[in-house]
């Protein structure tokens, strides 16, 4: 019998690695883990013995005048207008220890009514950007040359006695400008040449308005539109919220239409809705002050024609997807259709069918006359038949003189394109002796700049006012750079009858010249800005107003108001009579080849002269949510079509020739026969954010191949019987082979369930909640998916709150997407700018992002826009993972974020249902001490390896207490403004205290179309959405 | 598996360490505390003399403390208010009425050295005229830089309002600056000394006023 030998001492082994001594270690041979934790402790204290000694030495410089009302560390407000396009928005300056730090809606503005938008919010990163020009300077040989303003202006004067003596041709060409200072001193400067013109060159111009005006109604004016005054608003093409004309102002006018009461749930919402509000009173007391169920709920009615998805189209209740080609036959067959309800015979000849249905524009036409003398339709098309189409519509509509005012016309832009294709032509030809650009690159801003180039350097004077050396300084003789429009005196014009005054908030940090100081000084007439505005305030403006007598009260109270609201001289002369005869129709779209480019301004960067702010560039696009770059959008089936997905290279090739080569995108909503690209990129000067985010073994450059953000598609542009074309046919797409990557941040941080981990026959979250109105009409709480029983807390509510608790309310129905509030709290909380690459890494830093929601088809889509910040919950997921207690609860309701003792484990981040959360991956680029004094000294700028999220402006909120206190008044309702709140042109965000049952916020969180984002998680946010309510039509109820 | 050079080398480094720390050794102290913290300023200013012996109220010259965050330096100017006559000691100057006087001649004018750095800095010569013959007077002016004593590190905000609203004497943070000659920071200003007054306000109020002094991070930390 033969037992198996059992071997006592065996070995087990999992591997041969494992049986011959593998130790999992990263660690060096010869060290283990006790001598590494050995070393690192030693480390550690070497580094903290370095700690134990003396802060260094900080000094304080002190004034030695004392000047009155100014106290360190207090901010001041000033009344200014904005400079950054012709709209010139009422603004409010904040200045703080002699810099201007933040620029706020001036509430009391009759046109832009306390909003500002992105653009103007960001511009003190253009004021203390090192990169402006100096001073001026003079072309050498090779380069520009330093020079002072005693020589350049003697060897201008020379240059210009040689001209007047001559007779030649002077050309001073401004971009649409709303100064009529600036105006005033150009043609003064002008008088003494013979052939001495000023023309106007916009980028972005509507032309087509002007010239179709001077057809119909005799006048060559740009209508004001009266938005507020509108019930339908039609429009083609017309960005009007994002881009076009006055989007602040526009935007305003639009909420006016777009505001509903506050209303309680009907009785069997109640017990739906007892839940969500955890204040009584609030409760209570809004149901008191809770407006009659009987008033009557409307809402404007807003229609959108368009070729790609602009951000006004995407907040149309009807939004119909058409080719720019097309418009005129669309409005021919509205016209014929409002025509024969106004009784009159319309179009004798038939019309071919057009893309959008017959029925829809029967109702469309109806619903225009029902509503006529408050209906508008508005057109961007810079085709002046079309625009003529418009204005006859219009006309019948009885829109002139109610939502339309012509008498007292905007004078927001002067665009004239015939002069300026004639302009272009007299410099390829040789024929201008003195050219002046003023706020223009005409070299990178129109088509065929390559010419251009050549011809400005061939004019015998050249002289640009450009702040930067763009392409038109490049090949200009002299450069004579403007002042910042914060560190100058100005004013504007925006419409007849109102004035607005700009006034400097910081000496000029550079040797520069303002523009009216320039031409005074050119025309013999040397001044200080100062003295020629108010000259100029008192010979013009002082005399068109009888409410002060005298002229310095009337100039002082002009300066601290901000405008000056005139009656106009004699208005009957003013007066713009109809005198369009029969209408030219369109009876059949125009032949058309197979894509059509559209070029198109973005809502960041508007314009060339917008792409040098960091700010902006990082700003996502509101639709795309693109940041620093250009893309040539597709609709999804033609990029299906032809085989392009987002980031591939493509090459545009026009009819004439021109090509460009842009990373492609899908964008949802456009018309599959165009291609959009943005216009105002690759721009001279953009070389330098090659570098702008953290610079590490991985990181990207931030500009393309070209070295500059985004690639220029002005020369794609067409100059067709006077207008500019933004829209040319005869388009060819080739694919590359190549890829750009677009940072898009439109998947980042998505709060929607994945859909392969979502559990079956889950719903989708409602986070984005909507009704229409006929809905909401009959319930308020219309819209509510299922209500959310709470059983008892997981958590004691441990955390009372004391006297305040601050909340947040934002209105669906209000919030458009402009993004302004981004860029608000991007300066309000000294939030970097990371870079291209490192968006592309989900990393930005915004602490306020516009989740931007599709729903339906890909073709076309639905849209919401919904702003998602920090919801500081009372039972918030983030405070209960933190190990070191960095983010805590305050007893006023807000969650706090305690920078100093973050140790950055992201756990919170990790654990926020709302991904609000930003950690700080880098210590962000602070060494431009210039670009530094843009910071806001009230907020920490954040340190390598912790995380922030927005804090509900907490300095704001202890600025307003300590200054209620200090004045020993109680803190009124209203007195704290978050700056994302400040900033809106819509008034979409409410901010207040819950414990206050008259505040605005509570009476928001009462209403009935309040909910929570993720309400199902029992978090109990502070923040409360109001429910979308779409004016949407339905087959059976419209009008 | 112990590397005892390791641990040798660490220990060297350590005390290298210590020694290249020992030129300040005397001002160790732990991480953040500044107590005691004394400057030499760009002017030898007595707190003493104008505080104490001329009773000049704190608020005369940091008048921002009741309004703004800062408590604020007073400009030059409000130097002057008194300074345009006392330009230096009050012996000194009647030394020179007396010497004049018995000379029979007008007395000369006399100014110390430290005054000598205030009109320094605003450009003004021995008669207080502006002197120097730049054509633009902010250029040749050179403003005074005084040190900051009390400073709280970037992520702390501290508002003067709120403490003088609410009745705290600043003596009761700052120390008795009116005895000092050289100011020096009184209190170590560390969060637990912030937190344990709040504390103490809330419990028992301020000066017979009962105040609620909030414990809440973002009070000071945004």
């Amino acid at each position: 019998m033969t037992t198996p030998l059992v071997q006592i001492d065996m070995q087990y082994w999992k591997s041969p690695a494992a049986r011959d001594g593998y130790r999992e270690n990263p660690l060096p041979p010869g060290v283990n883990r006790r001598s590494f934790l050995e070393a690192a402790g030693f480390a550690t204290s070497l580094v903290a013995l370095g700690g134990c000694q003396r802060a260094p030495t900080e000094y304080v410089p002190v004034l030695n005048a004392e000047t009155d009302n100014v106290r360190p560390g207090r901010a001041r407000s000033f009344a200014s207008t904005c400079g950054e396009c012709p709209a010139a928005c009422g603004m409010l300056v904040s200045v703080r220890d002699g810099r201007p730090l933040k620029m706020e809606g001036m509430p009391e503005h009759p046109l832009s009514r306390g909003g500002l938008c992105a653009v103007g919010q960001a511009q003190t990163m253009t004021l203390y950007d090192k990169h402006r020009l100096a001073g001026p300077l003079v072309a050498t040989k090779d380069a520009h040359e330093e020079s002072t303003w005693q020589d350049v202006d003697a060897q201008i004067a020379a240059a210009l006695d040689k001209a007047a003596m001559t007779g030649g041709a002077v050309r001073v060409v401004t971009s649409s400008s709303s100064s009529p200072t600036l105006r005033h001193a150009i043609d003064a400067f002008l008088k003494r040449f013979p052939d001495g013109r000023r023309v106007v060159v916009d980028p972005t111009s509507v032309s087509a308005i002007l010239d179709a005006h001077e057809q119909t109604h005799a006048a060559r004016r740009l209508p004001h539109y009266r938005l507020e005054k509108a019930k339908v608003i039609v429009a083609f093409e017309a960005d009007f919220m994002g881009t076009w004309i006055s989007p602040v102002e526009f935007a305003a006018a639009w909420k006016t239409g777009r505001t509903l009461p506050h209303r309680q749930a009907a009785a069997h919402h109640d017990e739906l809705h007892g839940d969500e509000l955890h204040d009584e009173d609030a409760q209570h007391e809004a149901k008191a002050t809770a407006t009659p169920e009987d008033e009557k709920l409307s809402l404007s009615y807003h229609v959108q024609f368009e070729s790609r998805m602009t951000l006004t189209g995407s907040n149309a209740d009807e939004r119909h997807r058409v080719h720019p080609g097309e418009f005129g036959l669309l409005l021919s067959h509205l016209l014929h259709r409002v025509a024969k309800l106004a009784g009159q015979s319309g179009s004798q000849q038939p019309f071919a069918a057009a893309s959008v249905p017959s029925d829809i524009l029967d109702r469309l036409a109806e619903r225009l006359w029902q509503h006529r003398s408050a209906a508008v339709v508005l057109c961007g098309s810079q085709n002046v038949a079309d625009q003529a189409l418009v204005n006859h519509l219009n006309h019948l509509l009885d829109a002139y003189g109610n939502t339309i005012d012509l008498d007292r016309p905007s004078q927001q832009r002067q665009c004239d394109d015939k002069a300026a294709a004639l302009l272009v032509d007299e410099l390829r030809g040789g024929k201008v002796a003195a050219l002046f650009v003023v706020g223009v690159d005409l070299v990178h801003d129109l088509p065929a700049g390559e010419q251009l180039r050549e011809a400005i350097a061939k004019t015998p004077l050249s002289v640009t006012l450009a702040d930067r050396m763009d392409d038109s300084a490049a090949a200009a003789k002299f450069v004579c750079p403007d002042q910042h429009p914060l560190e100058s005196w100005g004013d504007a014009q925006p419409a007849t009858g109102l004035y607005s005054l700009r006034q400097p908030t910081i000496r000029p940090l550079t040797n520069t010249r303002s523009a009216i100081e320039s031409f005074a000084a050119w025309s013999g007439a040397a001044g200080t800005a100062l003295s020629l505005v108010r000259t100029f305030w008192k010979d013009h403006v002082f005399a068109q107003q009888d409410r002060e007598p005298d002229f310095t009260r009337f100039w002082n109270r002009a300066v601290h108001d901000g405008f000056v609201q005139t009656s106009a001289p004699a208005e009957q002369d003013q007066k713009a009579e109809f005198t369009g005869d029969t209408p030219q129709f369109v009876t059949t779209a125009p032949a058309r080849s197979d894509l059509t480019l559209v070029l198109h301004s973005q809502v960041g960067v508007p314009t060339s002269r917008h792409a040098h702010n960091p700010w902006l560039q990082e700003l996502p696009d509101p639709i795309t949510k693109i940041t620093w770059d250009n893309c040539a959008t597709f609709s999804p089936r033609r990029a299906n079509e032809l085989g392009i997905a987002d980031n591939d290279v493509v090459e545009l090739k026009l009819d004439g020739g021109q090509t460009l080569q842009l990373p492609a995108f899908v964008q949802p909503g456009q018309h599959d026969d165009i291609v959009a690209v943005a216009l105002g990129y690759g721009v001279r000067g953009t070389e330098r954010f090659a570098e702008v985010g953290p610079q590490w073994l991985e990181s990207v450059p931030t500009v393309g191949d070209n070295g500059r953000v985004g690639v220029n598609a002005a020369p794609m542009l067409k100059l067709i019987d006077g207008t500019l074309r933004f829209v040319c046919d005869g388009l060819s797409v080739a694919k590359t082979g190549r890829r750009h990557v677009l940072a898009t941040t439109q998947l980042h941080d998505h709060i929607e369930v994945p859909a392969n981990v979502a559990p079956p026959g889950s719903q989708p979250r409602p986070i984005v909640q909507e009704t229409t109105l006929a809905e909401y009409a009959a319930d308020p709480a219309a819209g509510a998916p299922h209500a959310h029983h709470v059983e008892g807390e997981l958590w004691p509510d441990d955390h009372a709150s004391g006297q305040h608790r601050w909340g947040m309310a934002i209105d669906l129905n209000a919030c458009n997407g402009c993004s302004a509030c981004l860029i608000a709290c991007q300066a309000e909380n000294n939030v970097p700018v990371v870079g291209r690459d490192e968006v592309a890494r989900h990393r930005e830093m915004h602490w306020i992002r516009i989740d931007r929601y599709y729903a339906g088809g890909e073709d076309d889509p639905t849209v919401a826009h919904q702003p998602m910040m920090c919801q500081h919950c009372a039972n918030a997921p983030c405070e209960t993972v933190c190990p070191v207690l960095a983010t805590v609860h305050s007893s006023e309701g807000l969650n706090q974020q305690v920078y100093n003792r973050c140790v950055g484990t992201r756990y919170c981040a990790n654990n926020c249902p709302y991904k609000v959360r930003r950690f700080n991956w880098f210590d962000y680029a602070h060494d431009d001490e210039f670009a530094n004094l843009a910071l806001n000294p009230d907020v920490t700028v954040r340190m390598r390896g912790i995380m922030e999220k927005c804090s509900m402006c907490v300095q704001r909120i202890q600025e307003g207490k300590i200054e209620a206190r200090r004045q020993g008044v109680p803190l009124e309702d209203g007195a704290i403004r978050t700056a994302c709140q400040q900033s809106c042109p819509t008034n979409a965000i409410l901010f207040g205290d819950l414990n206050d049952p008259d505040s605005a916020v509570a009476q928001a969180a009462g209403d009935a179309r309040r909910y929570a984002v993720l309400e199902e998680l029992n978090v109990r946010p502070a923040v409360s959405y109001l429910r979308k309510v779409r004016n949407a039509t339905k087959e059976s109820d419209h009008v | 598996m112990r590397q005892p050079y390791v641990t040798v080398a660490l220990i060297v480094g350590l005390l290298a360490g210590g020694v290249l720390l020992a030129g300040s050794a005397m001002r160790l102290r732990l991480p953040g505390n500044q107590q005691g913290y004394a400057p030499e300023q760009p002017i030898a200013f007595s707190h003493r003399l104008h505080a104490d012996e001329l009773q000049i109220h704190c608020q005369y010259c940091h008048s921002a403390a009741g309004e703004s965050r800062h408590a604020g330096f007073p400009a030059a100017d409000a130097c002057m208010r008194c300074h345009k006559f006392v330009t230096a000691s009050f012996n000194v100057m009647q030394k020179e009425v007396q010497k004049a006087d018995a000379e029979k001649r007008q007395p000369l004018p006399v100014v110390s050295d430290q005054l000598r750095k205030l009109y320094d800095a605003m450009g003004l010569n021995e008669k207080l005229e502006p002197s120097g013959d730049s054509p633009s007077p902010a250029e040749s002016l050179k403003p005074l830089r005084w040190v900051r004593v009390h400073n709280l590190p970037d992520y702390v905000y501290f508002d003067h309002r709120a403490h003088v609203a609410a009745g705290v004497t600043c003596q009761h943070c700052h120390g008795p600056v009116e005895s000092m000659q050289t100011v020096e920071q009184f209190s170590t200003l560390s969060m637990g000394w912030c937190v344990n007054c709040h504390r103490d306000a809330t419990a028992h109020g301020v000066q017979g006023k009962s105040v609620d002094a909030s414990l809440d991070c973002a009070t000071c930390h945004y």
